[in-house]
This record gives structure tokens, sequence and C-alpha cells, in this order.
């Protein structure tokens, strides 16, 4: 199910019911977009912690902002689930810890990167934003990779999107076919 | 032909060919309308040059084709109404150099404009009304001294240094 070219019905005539699955099918690729984030007390400055070392799923707990009706989200395994075909853009990013590297990265399908930036700076968001094609059943997540031999901890506001109190921020959203 | 809020059908009645045309192909068409071009490798850009940046690759366009990254280096609104227009462009080197990059709309009117060095990157982000067969470009102007590359978009993959893209975003 994707995006297609509207049908164009000539004078006098009527869609038939393949048009008008296909144009909803449209609709639906046009409202697959998604958003969920890392939200934490500013007061306590807590955020999230990358053990030392490692690669891991962040964070460990996210925030549903929106969804498309479909079920995009999925919360229990912090995943966006591709449910129309097409091209996606996707937008993330987080806070930076001051002074010491790490990496941030979207993983397709639990494996490789489709996009990776180094943080290093001291109080400056790290963001990634292209587009890429998937199928249905694609799934993307938020990793990060601390190379330090102490964990990491995770505390600034991220910049860009969300209040003071977005951590980090992960969406999709369907761009084109 | 741009979007046009669709009307309450009654019960038993049909959706005649031309209201199918206005309120589903072409209200899908408008919504849509995106395309993204970029530039994949950096520039020279030598100074005094007031020039169009081919930006020669692309990344995404709808199904009308509104991207233009082979032959004009543009896009072109192929359905009317109020498009979401952004640019992002790396910084220039060598340092104490200087660039002025331009959104321009059918190769004169400047629609937005800002300044880079080497320290630091462009990003507009912007509304403007367009109609069919409109056409953006992204220009650059450099004052004094050359410039002898531009650097990569820090949120964007290693290859993009400038980004021009339009988004349809209401009638």
């Amino acid at each position: 199910v994707t995006y297609t070219a509207p049908a164009t019905v000539s004078t006098g005539g009527t869609s038939t019911a393949a048009q008008f699955n296909a144009a909803m099918a449209s609709v639906a690729a046009l409202a697959s977009r998604c958003s969920m984030s890392y939200e934490d007390d500013p007061a306590s400055s807590i955020g999230f912690t990358i053990a030392a070392s490692s690669t891991a799923k962040l964070p460990v707990t996210m925030t549903a902002d929106a969804d498309s009706p479909d079920g995009m989200l999925d919360l229990p395994n912090q995943r966006i689930v591709i449910r129309q075909a097409g091209t996606y853009r996707i937008f993330c990013g987080a806070g930076t810890p001051g002074g010491n590297p790490w990496t941030l990265f979207v993983r397709k399908n639990g494996t490789g990167s489709l996009m990776s930036v180094n943080g290093f700076g001291a109080g400056v968001n790290q963001e990634l934003d292209w587009a890429f094609p998937f199928i249905v059943g694609d799934y993307l997540e938020l990793w990060a990779t601390n190379p330090n031999a102490f964990p990491l901890v995770v505390f600034l506001p991220c910049g860009t999107v969300g209040d003071d109190t977005t951590w980090a921020f992960f969406r999709a959203e369907w761009i084109a076919p | 032909m741009t979007y046009v809020p669709p009307p309450n059908y009654t019960a038993g009645q049909t959706v005649a060919a031309a209201d199918w045309n206005t309120y589903v192909r072409d209200n899908i068409k408008a919504l849509a309308s995106k395309c993204l071009l970029y530039l994949g490798s950096s520039i020279s850009i030598s100074a005094g040059l007031n020039a169009q940046a081919n930006v020669a690759n692309e990344l995404y366009d709808s199904t009308d084709g509104m991207g233009d990254p082979t032959t004009n280096h543009r896009i072109t609104i192929k359905q009317a109404g109020t498009y979401r227009v952004f640019v992002e462009v790396g910084g220039c080197s060598p340092s104490g150099a200087s660039v002025q990059w331009f959104v321009k709309k059918n190769g004169t009117t400047t629609l937005m404009t800002r300044t880079v060095t080497a320290t630091s990157e462009c990003y507009l982000d912007w509304e403007f009304p367009f109609i069919v067969g409109d056409y953006l470009e992204l220009w650059v102007q450099n004052g004094a001294t050359a410039v002898t590359s531009i650097a990569q978009i820090s949120r964007r993959p290693a290859t993009v240094m400038a980004v021009l893209g339009a988004e349809w975003v209401s009638p």
C-alpha cells in the first residue's frame, strides 16, 4: 500500500472502486507521520545514561507525541514501524553531553546505520535529517555509541525541537512515493 | 489546480467526474507536492561571482515532477498554493571568506537570503504563495575573497553541502 498519482475521471464517467481505493491509500500515505521523544525534568538534570564502552538503543523510555492512524509508534520496543511504503524524512536529535565523544545514529531493522553524527561539543545539540525509502514492516530505532570508559549521561535539551524537558526526539514523515 | 475544501455528500449522491477530479485528484496532488534538491559535492566560488548554484541531486520529488536536477537545477510549482521553502548550506572555506545565499523565484525575485562564513551554516525556512509555473533556484554571491570549498551541513549526510526544498502547506 502506497501513494500513487490519483486518477482522472472523464466527464460523465464515475470513479471505480479500484480508483477510490488507490486514492484512499494515497491519503493514508500522506497521513503517515509520527513523533516520539524522551522527556525529563530539567530540575533533576538526570537525562538518560549510555553505559561505558557500549552501543545501545536509546532512550530507555520514550513519550508518544503524535502518531498516524495506523499506528507507527511501537513504544514497548522504542521503534517507529513503517505502515505505508515510500520515502520518509527521518528527523532526530539529542542533547550533547559536554566534552566527551559519542555518536548518535539511526538503525533500520535492528542493524547497520542509516545516518549518524558524532557529538563532541559542550551544550550543542546534535541532529540528523534526511530521507530514505522504506517498505511496509521496516522499523527504525535511535541508537547511540559511547566509546568512553565511563557512563555518559545525556542531560541537555536537544535544541531546535521540543522544550526544556526534551532530551531527545525521533520523527518520521512520509514524504514521497 | 490547487486544494479546494471538499463538500459533504448526501446519502445516495454520486460523485461527479468534475468533483472527483477537484476534491480527490487535485487535493491529493496538492498535499503530496514536495521536492528536495541538493548540492552533492563541494564547489569553488570565485570573488565577485553572482550566479545560480546548480543543485544537481534529487532526494525526493512529487509524482508530477517538481524537481529538475539535471538541466535547470530548479524546483517548479505544479500545484498552486502556499509552500514551505527551505534552504540549508554548509560553511565556506577559507577562514575569513563569506558568501551570501539566495532563494530566487522565477530567476529574479529574492525570497530569502543569508550570509555564511567559515564558522557558520545557513538555515532558512519560510512560507510563500506560488502559482503554477513559478520556479525556485538557489543562488550564491561572493564579495571579496574567493571561496575554495563548501562544507558539509552538519546534520545531513557527508556529501550534502546545500539543500533547496519546497513542500505544499496550504491553499
